[in-house]
């Protein structure tokens, strides 16, 4: 079953209503890890999608409340016109607490890190069906437990995401990406860590390995004068650019479906850039599958990949994210449940 | 909620067995030694039975894992820099000092992360991050001193929050001790597998040592900025000074630093440093970019006219490096200047939304003159964070009095304001009475259950964040 609530109190009483029935609540957003669990009729399906979308937007406060089903192209759409955005990418079509709950990031999370970042205060659904607020309305508020950070990547295990106050930042004036051919997967490795250790600002950093052969791929954001200067240095430590993107927002969000198409289309892994970059060096790469290694977020997406990439990936510790089971591991994970929500009245995927 | 029950006395076998854990040199327990431990920068006061301070992260693990069995109250403490009670043993017990761990472990230049013990101190990681190139932006006006598991434990914010954020925007990874002594690790100090669950770093960052005590903490680092423009802007009205914060904001600038003083510190700073500042001004306002020198000179040029259009009457940019650290030396020395004018201070750090300032600064001084008290003020203005000084003579309960009063009335104004009762100072002992002014009791109840969740006995810090009733376990005063 599935409901659909168009205002907080519609979801707690909802949320209520499933608990007198003995049903356990499965939170989402518009859908896509739904999968087949709506056809049990022991779970209510909860989403967030038919919530207000924009509750406000205050640009001289650097704010906006929005409801939790919103996309961050919604957002985007939603503050046309006031020189602010929330900097926060894809992944594509996927709600603002859907991206919370699963812990997903953008390839902007090398400059800008998570979404959790980007949220000043979250209302949020109890497992008691209450409705309860942390943070607020400013930046710096350190009054009561951080409880938007605790359903960073709980999969709605906790506490389901009603609506978020996300904070704003001045559009950059421009904010390219420059494509870079490379020979060989270890000349690519030598770049990326004197790209690094240039400490250029970058907005993003990426290599990429397909039928057309390696490539890195940067995004510049800010004023034109600071652009036109990463620039130059960059082209000084790799040459000219084989292409020039002017929209580097557009380009990064389109290339990034690889990382959102967890049903067997790619294989994504998170982990250290250096290991990263060690299994990419490691499997002889040579063209026959692609792949994207997205150093912002720590995590490379390979698709049709042959078996080894698992062991590899393994061995260099890093963790399986494509079509992973959510693994609610650990004493603190186990302690907050039990004392959170003793009937286990959110369900754990 | 556990019904209540006592905490347990330490007595001479359990100051043995702290002793045999740290060490005889490491674990003190004679008057004077526990005198210098009762105290942080608040004006609390309680003495601890014990105060332990281990070498490693097995011995803080021990000392944890024995206060448990025991039922003694822990509180952990850095440099006891807390201008909130948040460091002071309220219920004695054990204090577990931290300053024997503080190295830097490891800095990582490709991942651009650095592992750090608990008890380094702010500054030592910034000048070991600085030859690479690289700075840990949270910069707390007490960096000298505040160790990093105590910016982590009360999620300090600092000057340059409006552009950089402030610790919770960096911190990645933590290694925890539970109440049971057993350690965790969270966010990308996780391995292989294990990030496929929920990443629960966060709700550690301002915990205020109530829900585990940071061991160690992987953090990001950002490279140091290649140049900075640094202006002072003069108003003879303290809220034109909020007002061009609120219209530098609104303009889509965002500098690194807003800082705002009002009259009495200028003048007491200028008694103090001798810097030349103009002693009958109602207010300066330092703002300060930095990145590229072309981006900035048109940035700054926006923020001089819109100082102008707010009122300024006279406006300075520091021309060289050794004037713009004499502008910053200065804001960074105002609690020191204010012990000219009276040595007993409460430090409050209420929040607003930023288009709230200008008023919030002037109902501030309102609240002055209303309760009799003297309040400098000071504002990490850009990011909306007030710093009221309600200064009082040690000894003068009355006064005393009128400062709580009126710092009452300062937390009211700024939750209907929109704001929060503190930013970055924590909720400690000193606002724990106001938690229930700025949430609902089934906030609270939630915020209780996270506490039950994680340290059932309560035995970690007790009686701060959560108000007594929210509280897992009502002790009594430690033996």
């Amino acid at each position: 079953m599935i409901a659909y609530p168009n205002s907080q109190s519609q979801a707690s009483q909802a949320f209520r209503e499933a608990l007198a029935e003995r049903k356990q609540v499965l939170p989402f957003g518009l859908g896509q890890s739904l999968g087949q669990m709506v056809e049990d009729r022991h779970i209510l399906a909860l989403s967030s999608r038919d919530l207000p979308a924009v509750v406000s937007v205050e640009p001289d406060n650097l704010l906006a409340v929005v409801g939790a089903g919103i996309t961050v192209d919604g957002l985007d759409r939603a503050l046309a016109g006031t020189g602010l955005y929330w900097p926060v990418t894809g992944p594509h079509g996927r709600s603002l607490g859907g991206i919370m709950g699963h812990g997903l990031l953008g390839a902007e999370a090398m400059a800008r890190g998570t979404m959790c970042d980007w949220i000043l205060g979250t209302t949020m659904l109890t497992p008691q069906g209450e409705i309860v607020s942390s943070g607020g309305r400013t930046l710096k508020n350190v009054s009561g437990y951080d409880l938007t950070r605790m359903c960073w990547r709980a999969r709605g295990s906790l506490a389901m995401s009603l609506s978020f106050t996300v904070k704003l930042v001045p559009r950059p004036s421009v904010c390219p990406a420059m494509e870079f051919k490379v020979r060989s997967l270890r000349a690519a490795a030598g770049h990326l860590e004197a790209i690094i250790r240039e400490r250029l600002g970058l907005q993003a950093l990426r290599l990429v390995g397909d039928k057309d052969g390696l490539r890195l791929v940067a995004w510049l954001c800010g004023f034109p004068e600071l652009v036109a200067s990463q620039e130059e240095r960059l082209k000084g430590m790799l040459g000219e650019p084989s292409d020039l993107f002017e929209d580097g927002f557009e380009y990064f969000n389109h290339s990034d479906a690889i990382f959102s198409e967890g049903h067997g289309l790619a294989k994504v892994f998170a982990g250290p850039r250096k290991a990263l970059l060690g299994v990419a060096g490691s499997l002889s790469w040579i063209g026959e599958y692609s792949f994207v290694l997205d150093l912002g977020g720590g995590r490379i997406a390979f698709r049709d990949a042959p078996g080894p990439i698992e062991a590899q990936a393994a061995k260099a510790g890093l963790a399986v994210i494509s079509g992973a089971v959510f693994k609610a591991v650990g004493p603190l994970f186990r302690r907050l449940k039990a004392s959170l929500d003793p009937r286990n009245s959110f369900l754990v995927l | 909620m556990t019904s209540p029950s006592a905490y347990g006395p330490i007595g001479q076998s359990g100051l043995k067995a702290l002793s045999d854990i740290v060490g005889p040199g490491n674990c003190l327990s004679q008057p004077l030694e526990l005198e210098l431990y009762s105290y942080d920068s608040s004006p609390f006061i309680h003495h601890p039975s014990a105060v332990v301070i281990p070498g490693d992260v097995p011995q803080m693990c021990q000392v944890v894992a024995l206060c448990r069995r025991h039922g003694w109250p822990l509180t952990c403490r850095g440099a006891g820099t807390s201008l909130s009670g948040g460091a002071v043993a309220r219920r004695g017990g054990v204090m577990l000092s931290t300053t024997r761990l503080n190295r830097v472990v490891e800095i990582d230049l490709v991942e651009e992360t650095v592992l750090v013990e608990c008890g380094l101190v702010n500054l030592d990681l910034q000048n070991a991050l600085a030859p690479h190139g690289y700075m840990f932006p949270p910069d707390p006006a007490s960096q000298k001193a505040a160790t990093l598991g105590g910016n982590i434990a009360e999620n300090a914010g600092g000057i340059k929050g409006v552009k950089y954020g402030i610790t919770k925007h960096h911190v990645l990874g933590l290694e925890l001790i539970l109440d049971d002594g057993s350690l965790v690790r969270t966010g990308a100090l996780l391995q292989g597998h294990e990030h496929n669950g929920p990443d629960l770093t966060g709700i550690f960052l301002a915990s205020e040592g109530t829900l585990a005590v940071v061991a160690r903490a992987l953090l990001k680092i950002t490279p140091l900025p290649r140049s900075f423009r640094t202006v002072s802007a003069v108003f003879d009205d303290l809220s034109r000074s909020g007002q061009a914060v609120s219209s530098i904001i609104a303009a889509g600038i965002i500098p690194t630093a807003m800082e705002i003083m009002d009259r009495r510190l200028i003048a007491a700073l200028e008694d103090y440093l001798h810097l030349g500042f103009p002693t009958d001004a109602e207010a300066m306002l330092l703002v300060e970019l930095d990145g590229l020198g072309p981006e900035l000179d048109a940035q700054m040029d926006r923020i001089r006219d819109l100082c102008r259009k707010a009122g300024a009457v006279s406006l300075g940019q520091a021309a060289t490096e050794a004037e713009r650290e004499k502008l910053w030396l200065a804001r960074r020395s105002g609690n020191g200047a204010m012990g000219r004018i009276k040595q007993g201070v409460i430090v409050q750090d209420v929040t607003v939304p930023i288009e709230r300032l200008p008023g919030m600064l002037a109902l501030v001084q309102e609240v002055a003159r209303r309760h009799d008290v003297i309040i400098v003020q000071m504002a990490h203005a850009g990011d909306g964070n007030l710093h009221p000084h309600l200064l009082y003579a040690p000894g003068d309960e009355a006064e005393y009095g009128r400062c709580l009063d009126a710092s009452g009335e300062i937390f009211a104004a700024a939750l209907k304001a929109g704001g929060a009762i503190t930013g970055e100072h924590g909720v400690g002992l000193e606002k724990v009475a106001y938690m229930g002014d700025q949430f609902t009791e089934a906030e609270l109840g939630f915020m209780a259950a996270v506490k039950l969740a994680l340290d059932p006995t309560g035995i970690l810090n007790p009686d701060k964040v959560l108000p007594q009733k929210y509280q897992p376990l009502a002790g009594q005063e430690c033996g």
